[in-house]
Order: C-alpha cells, then sequence, then structure tokens
C-alpha cells in the first residue's frame, strides 16, 4: 500500500497548481481520497477538526442502500424467472438478477462520473462525493428491463439538468437521481410503465399462465368500484406480506419495505437522515391516505377505499421518503423546516398517487416538486427565527 | 444569581488537559513579542534595535487607535526586529537584562481612589499601563476605540475551550487585585456582569462574591460574547465589552501598582506534551524555551490560545500579548486506506457516523489535520446544531458567498462570537470562521468602526 501512495504523492506536483496536469487535479484528488484519507492539514484557526467528511457522510447513504440493491437484484431475478416458470432457487435467482441490474448501475456509475470528473475539470473543483449516492440511488429507481442506452442518457441528463447547471453539487436545487428518473420518465415513456417491470426471458408464448406483470399499484389503480381495492389486490395474486417483504414487480430497488426499514434505520441511528423529514413523510402520507378512506363510499374511484397500510406498503413510497426525501441538498437546510417538508411530500404525493391516473407513482413529483420549493420554506422560517431574536444591526 | 442554560454546546474532550499545576519557569535571555499576531493591527514600532527598555517602555501602537499601547515586558535592550511578509512587524526580541525593572506609569492607586476618579480617567490608565488590547468590543470583536465607553462590560471568570488557564489557579492569591479591577471596570461602565462556569473549581468567595450569572454548558458557554448574547435585554447591549477575569485582575495589579503587570498564568498543553500544566510566565516568554517539554520536535504545530481559536505560532515565537495558552500539537496524520469504510472506533466526532459514538472514551488525541478535502456544503445541517447564538452559518456562508451581507445581518450575524465550532465540525471542511471573520471586518469599514 505504501507503494500506491508514494505513487500518488510522487506524482502530485503534475496536478498541482502550476502543474503540467493542474486540470486533471479533480480526477487525481478524487481517486487519491478515495485511496487514502488526506494529509491536508488546516492552515490556521480552527486547528483541530472533526473526523467525519462528505466521504464517510456519503459511504454511510451507500451502506444504508445495500440492502435495497442486493434486495433488488434477487427480486429481478425473482420476477423474471416467475414468468416464464424457470427455477425460483437462490442461486439461480440469483444470477439473473445480477445479469439486470448490475450493468444498469454499471453505466450509472460511469456515466454520470464521467460526466461528473468532466464538469469538475472545466470548473476546477474537487469531485464531490454525493455522485456515489445518485449513481446508486438511480437505477433502484428503475425497472430491471431499462434498456442501458436509455438509462445512460437518463443519468446524464439527471447530473448536468439536476446538478452542474446551477454551479455543482451543493448548489443543486434538485435532487439529481430523481431528475434522471423523472427525465426517463418522460422521455422514454414506453419503457417506464406499463408490463415492464419484468425482464421476460425467451418468447411470450413461454409465459406462466395467470401472469400478469403489472405492479400492486397498477392494480389498485385502476380497480374500479364496487370491486374494493384490497379484493383486486389479492384476486391479482398480491398479499400485503409480500409487498412488505418486497417479492412483487417494481423498480429494482423500491419493492421492499423491510429492506428500506433497515437503510431508514442506519440513516437515523447515524443522523445522516433527517428523521423530521422522514416523519413529517410518514404523517402526510398517513393522514391524506386515511382522509381518503373516509371520502372513498361516495366515490367510483376504489384506489380512494385502500387502506393505509397497504398505501404504505406498495409503490415506492417507502424508498421516496426515506432515500429521495432526505437528501440534505435538495431539502430545505433548516431542521424545522424539513419537517413541514416532509409532511407536504406526504400529503402530496399520496394526492397525486391517488387522484392522477396519468402518473403511476406520486412521490417522484411530489420531491421535485418540493424541492423547487425548499428555499421558500427556508425563507419563511428564517424570517421568523430572525423576528423572535434581539436584533443586532447596524 | 441567574443561571443562564446555554444551547448546543459541545464538549470536545481534547486530550492534554493541563492539571492543576502551576509551576514558574526559568529565566531565560531573550524574550520578544509578536505584533504580527494581533489582528487588524496597523504597528507604529517606537523603538529601535539597540534601544534600552524597561518593563513598561513603549514598544508600539496601533495608528488607528494611538492610546491603544503595547509595552515591553521586560528590561534589557532591544535586540533584533523582524519583519514578516510584505514587511509586516513580526517580532521584536529583547535581550533581558533579568533585573525587571519597572517604569512608573502612574501613581498607585488603591480601591477608596480608583472610586474617586471619572470614566474617562480610568479608561486613560488602562490605555497608559497598555492594558487596552485585553478588551473585546462586541459586536465586531475588536479592541475597543479609546474614547468610547461600553453599555455593560461582560467578565467571563472561567474559560471551556481546550485548554486555557483555570480559574481557581490564575486567581489564587489575586483576589485584591481582582476586585481592584472590578472596580476599574465598574467605573467605566454602569453594569458589569460577571460570569462563572456552573462547574467552576474556583473557590475564593471574594471573588464569587461579585458572580451574577452562572453559565452552563460546554464550549463555548463561557465565551463573554456568548454570554453577553444570552443576557442582552434589548438591542442597546450589542456593542457591549467582554474581557477575561484573568485580565481583570492584571488590570487591578496595574492601576494598584502603577507599573505594566509582565507576569502572567499560560498553560502550555496538547497531545504533545509530556506534562501538560499550568505555567506562570513572564510575558515574551520564548516558546523554544518549553522545547524541553515536549515528547517530539519534528512535526509539530504550535499554536498560541486555544485550539480552536488561537492563531499559529511557532517554535521560534514567544508568548504574546492577550495569550495565555501555548499548545503543541501533532501536525497531521499517518495516511490510511478506505478510511471512510472504516468502523472508526479510534476517530472523535461530534455526530453519530462513526462508532467512536459509543466508546465512552474520556478524551482525544488530535492532530492538525483536516480529515477530509474541500467541498461544497452539502447541507448536512451539523453546523446550526453547535451554535450557541443559536444561528445558521450555513445560510450566512450561502449568503455572504453570494455577496449579500443585508440578509445574514438581519438574521443575526453580528451575534456570532467567532468562537470556532462550525467550523470544527463541518464535514464539508468549509472555512466558516475565516469566512465569517472577512464578513465581518467588511462590515465595520463599511460602518466606519
Ligand atoms: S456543517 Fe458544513 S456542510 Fe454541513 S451545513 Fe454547515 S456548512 Fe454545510
Amino acid at each position: 500500500m505504501k507503494i500506491l501512495k508514494d505513487i500518488f504523492n510522487k506524482n502530485e506536483h503534475y496536478f498541482e497548481k502550476g502543474g503540467k496536469y493542474a486540470n486533471w487535479y479533480p480526477m487525481y484528488e478524487a481517486f487519491y481520497s478515495f485511496l487514502f484519507s488526506t494529509k491536508e492539514t488546516t492552515k490556521t484557526s480552527v486547528h483541530v477538526r472533526d473526523s467525519l467528511d462528505t466521504k464517510r457522510y456519503m459511504s454511510i447513504v451507500l451502506i444504508a442502500l445495500t440492502p435495497c440493491a442486493l434486495f433488488g437484484i434477487f427480486n429481478a431475478g425473482f420476477q423474471a424467472h416467475k414468468a416464464v416458470g424457470e427455477s425460483l432457487d437462490l442461486i439461480p435467482v440469483l444470477l439473473t438478477g445480477a445479469q439486470l441490474v448490475l450493468p444498469l448501475i454499471a453505466v450509472s456509475y460511469i456515466v454520470g462520473l464521467g460526466v461528473e470528473f468532466f464538469s469538475c475539470m472545466v470548473r476546477g473543483h474537487e469531485v464531490n462525493e454525493g455522485f456515489l449516492v445518485t449513481g446508486l440511488l438511480y437505477p433502484l429507481t428503475l425497472p430491471a428491463t431499462m434498456p442501458l442506452w436509455q438509462a445512460a442518457v437518463g443519468i446524464a441528463f439527471g447530473v448536468v439538468v439536476g446538478k452542474e447547471v446551477f454551479g455543482g453539487s451543493g448548489r443543486n436545487f434538485l435532487n439529481p437521481a430523481l431528475t434522471a428518473r423523472a427525465f426517463v420518465f418522460f422521455a422514454y415513456p414506453a419503457q417506464m410503465s406499463g408490463e415492464v417491470w419484468t425482464k421476460v426471458m425467451g418468447a411470450k408464448d413461454q409465459i406462466v399462465e395467470g401472469w400478469s406483470g403489472a405492479t400492486a399499484l397498477a392494480v389498485a389503480a385502476t380497480t374500479e368500484a364496487p370491486q374494493k381495492a384490497v379484493d383486486a389486490l389479492q384476486d391479482a395474486g398480491f398479499s400485503l406480506m409480500d409487498s412488505i417483504v418486497g417479492i412483487v414487480p417494481g423498480s429494482i430497488g423500491e419493492t421492499s419495505v423491510v429492506m428500506v426499514l433497515i437503510g431508514a434505520f442506519i440513516l437515523l441511528i447515524t443522523g445522516v437522515g433527517s428523521w423530521r423529514t422522514m416523519l413529517g413523510s410518514l404523517l402526510g402520507a398517513v393522514s391524506i391516505s386515511i382522509l381518503f378512506n373516509l371520502f372513498s363510499g361516495g366515490t367510483t374511484i376504489a384506489f380512494f377505499g385502500l387502506p393505509t397500510v397497504w398505501q404504505l406498503s406498495i409503490g415506492s413510497y417507502a424508498f421516496a421518503t426515506v432515500f429521495m426525501a432526505t437528501d440534505p441538498v435538495s431539502s430545505p437546510g433548516l431542521e424545522s423546516s424539513r419537517f413541514i417538508y416532509g409532511f407536504l411530500i406526504g400529503v402530496l404525493g399520496m394526492i397525486i398517487r391517488v387522484t392522477n391516473p396519468a402518473y403511476p407513482e406520486g412521490w417522484m413529483l411530489a420531491i421535485l416538486l418540493m424541492n423547487v420549493f425548499a428555499p421558500l420554506i427556508d425563507h419563511v422560517m428564517l424570517e421568523r427565527k430572525s423576528k423572535k431574536r434581539i436584533p443586532n444591526v447596524i | 444569581m441567574k443561571s443562564i442554560q446555554v444551547k448546543n454546546t459541545y464538549d470536545l474532550q481534547l486530550s492534554g488537559l493541563p492539571d492543576t499545576a502551576c509551576d514558574t519557569v526559568d529565566e531565560t535571555d531573550f524574550y520578544g513579542v509578536s505584533p504580527s499576531r494581533i489582528k487588524e493591527l496597523k504597528a507604529k514600532l517606537l523603538v529601535k534595535e539597540g534601544q534600552a527598555v524597561k518593563v513598561g517602555s513603549c514598544l508600539f501602537f496601533d495608528k488607528k487607535n494611538e492610546k491603544n499601547v503595547f509595552l515591553s515586558p521586560v528590561s534589557g535592550t532591544v535586540e533584533k526586529i523582524e519583519y514578516g511578509d510584505r514587511r509586516a512587524l513580526q517580532n521584536i526580541v529583547i535581550k533581558s537584562d533579568k533585573q525587571f525593572q519597572k517604569e512608573t506609569l502612574f501613581d498607585k492607586q488603591t480601591l477608596a481612589s480608583i472610586d474617586k476618579l471619572e470614566d474617562k480617567d480610568v479608561a486613560d490608565l488602562i490605555q497608559k499601563g497598555g492594558l487596552w488590547s485585553v478588551f473585546t468590543a462586541y459586536p465586531f470583536q475588536m479592541t475597543p476605540n479609546s474614547d468610547l465607553l461600553p453599555p455593560a462590560i461582560y467578565v467571563s471568570i472561567d474559560s471551556d475551550e481546550p485548554h486555557l488557564p483555570q480559574s481557581q489557579i490564575f486567581c489564587e492569591g489575586e483576589k485584591d487585585n481582582f476586585l481592584a479591577g472590578l472596580k476599574a471596570l465598574k467605573k467605566m461602565t454602569s453594569t458589569v456582569h460577571v460570569g462563572v462556569a456552573d462547574k467552576t473549581k474556583l473557590k475564593e468567595t471574594k471573588i464569587l462574591e461579585h458572580v451574577t450569572h452562572r453559565l452552563k454548558g460546554h464550549y463555548p458557554a463561557n465565551n463573554h460574547g456568548v454570554f453577553l448574547y444570552y443576557n442582552k435585554k434589548d438591542a442597546s447591549e450589542n456593542s457591549s465589552w467582554g474581557v477575561s477575569a484573568q485580565d481583570v485582575i492584571r488590570i487591578g495589579k496595574l492601576l494598584t501598582e502603577g507599573t505594566y503587570p509582565n507576569e502572567k498564568v499560560i498553560v502550555v498543553a496538547g497531545a504533545l506534551v509530556k506534562k501538560p500544566r499550568h505555567l506562570k510566565v513572564v510575558e515574551g516568554y520564548p516558546v523554544k524555551a518549553l522545547e524541553k517539554e515536549l515528547t517530539k520536535k519534528a512535526g509539530l504545530r504550535v499554536v498560541a490560545g486555544g485550539v480552536l481559536t488561537g492563531q499559529r505560532s511557532s517554535i521560534d515565537s514567544f508568548i504574546s500579548y492577550n495569550e495565555y495558552a501555548v499548545h503543541f500539537l501533532q501536525e497531521g496524520k499517518e495516511q490510511e486506506m478506505f478510511t471512510f469504510f472504516r468502523p472508526g472506533f479510534d476517530k472523535p466526532t461530534f455526530g453519530r457516523t462513526y462508532l467512536s459514538a459509543l466508546v465512552k472514551k474520556e478524551e482525544w488525541e488530535m492532530n492538525t489535520c483536516l480529515n477530509g478535502g474541500h467541498r461544497a456544503c452539502i447541507a448536512c445541517g451539523e453546523c446550526p446544531k453547535v451554535c450557541p447564538v443559536e444561528s445558521h452559518p450555513q445560510f450566512f456562508m450561502k449568503d455572504l458567498e453570494a455577496g449579500d451581507i443585508e440578509k445574514p445581518i438581519e438574521q443575526g450575524f453580528l451575534d456570532c462570537v467567532s468562537c470556532g465550532i462550525c467550523t470544527y465540525v463541518c464535514p464539508s471542511k468549509i472555512e466558516l470562521d475565516s469566512i465569517f471573520y472577512d464578513a465581518r471586518q467588511k462590515i465595520a469599514k463599511e460602518a466606519g468602526v
């Protein structure tokens, strides 16, 4: 290891200011600091610093995402095998899943990092670790059947428009992973909705009889009164348990509530994810869903009457709340605003999900919308706080 | 006695805590002062190399405030005048004649005679005595203008920054001087607030009698600016002054003896010091003479003052004006691989992202490693969690970077006491304290202060 470190140190002068490859510095710094802790020291006061850096911070999110990613690999394989009646043993399922999912993750990282490196070199600032998270979040929101090139276009768009045009990480107000997701959703609707969630291996006639490939969400949303949404779901073969565990069709990483909860636990115990955002979103979603339940009697939309536990377990609600809404950069900066922000996400997302047939899922739009309003919430809260202070102006 | 609970404080648990021994040091030949560490000073030098000086001879003053004079702590001859970058006056080295002959600055005062003085006269004596710069005038945290008197003075007896002298040590046997100093302060303003740490070790009842507030919390609960923030009732108090208890004692000594009080209690601390402890030194004592206290001689960071707010010093420097601590820290640290995927039982941190959060450790050995690269703000929200004056460093920083100074001021930017704890916790290693310092200077300039 010392050899490697020496190589880096020996070549550092090429990349420093005035060096031959000075504009490659961000690249050099990114790799060097990925491998080794910094040797940089404080210049003046404050002479000692906390051990936490953005790398550690972001790697906690990565660790929290890992259960979802692993389960996503399993489930992608499982659904594919189930569709055509192949073996449901663990190893073949995992192998198929890996073949489906890993290329998507790889493309997301390679293309995204490429864009990131490029813009950092143009701007001359260090590569931000936030991309480590974006690069994994984004593929987990895609269907396993997503063509790689479309995934690539999506992440490139997400990084450029969601982040770089605003001046890079820390200045962006949209969540880049969601921006990418939104882009592919609108640009490639055929690949992002309908029966796309499961890879059908082989010809259509190999499909097992009775298999539909529809998500629970789609079933619930299209149920017509007087049939109850719960009954429709059960008829279509969905059980609440399956939805919570996550062995249902859906986006790669979003199906399992259990895995998301493990992630949430990691984020909360380390303090990396805001509990106020999560709690707010939960309360928002629950209250709207209860409200819908109350009014479900008179409407023809059976989805209104779907019990809250179901609402929270299907679709991407849990994943979006825990991993997307809590992205600190695109959230409001004040802890007190974060509760309101989360709450509004819960409310809006649930309204969009239930009432708008054009969008099969509401969280993406709700979060992006609230990203836009985040600075406003902060502004209002800061005004209120300033009023409470004894003025200290000149 | 009122009690003040300071919010958002943090205990750094830095190793190298000085113990309560207070030793004297061997005399040395060369003493010195370092004007370069006095912030915003425009020095006008009054001595030449080879000139004879006494304790209390004027060495230089501040051109912006001519009554803010700086006196020689020793008697002897000026050996060397050293200049640094851009010909800034760096050090004035004085060869001591070991006599410590004192120049009489004015007639000795007593408690009764101080009581008869006018407010301006007291200020005048303190200025003549070279102690004007012990005051910090808020909100700009500068040495006050010489012809202004404050609405209130905040005296803070204890200090919780790692590590500064403990009150029970420097107050030992100094109660009369403290009382004389306090009397002088009371002449200069209508209200003097005296704060003491909740867990103070000070036993001297004659001093404790005068305490008005108990300050609860870790660093920086005992900062006089924090004290001011929690105690002020309206905006008129914003321009109050702060002063530390050891300086009150020195003011008392100056007034009752009529000569420059050149002795002070400092701490020598930090992980590289064999026996961190209190020392009684003459101001201007060379740092080099403390080298024998160290466990190693290379790769060190010398800090004059506490490790958060102190300034960078060097082994060839001196214990200069208004400096009450010398720290010796390890400069940088060994690089390790994949540090961000390690459990991190050994990493001190404010939050819970390393498993060190589970270890109950008494103290952490810290070094000057940045522990990360400079990044853009990720809005992690750590800085407001430690801000003792309940403000939001990240918003100030963003507004200031965008060139907006009004908004931060409205949101309480001028309440910031420069404690540096936000800079300490920031995972993006943003130099918040420097950004704020520059902004404060700019606002002061625009306000004509
Ligand atoms: S601690 Fe640093 S990164 Fe976190 S909010 Fe404050 S300025 Fe931003």
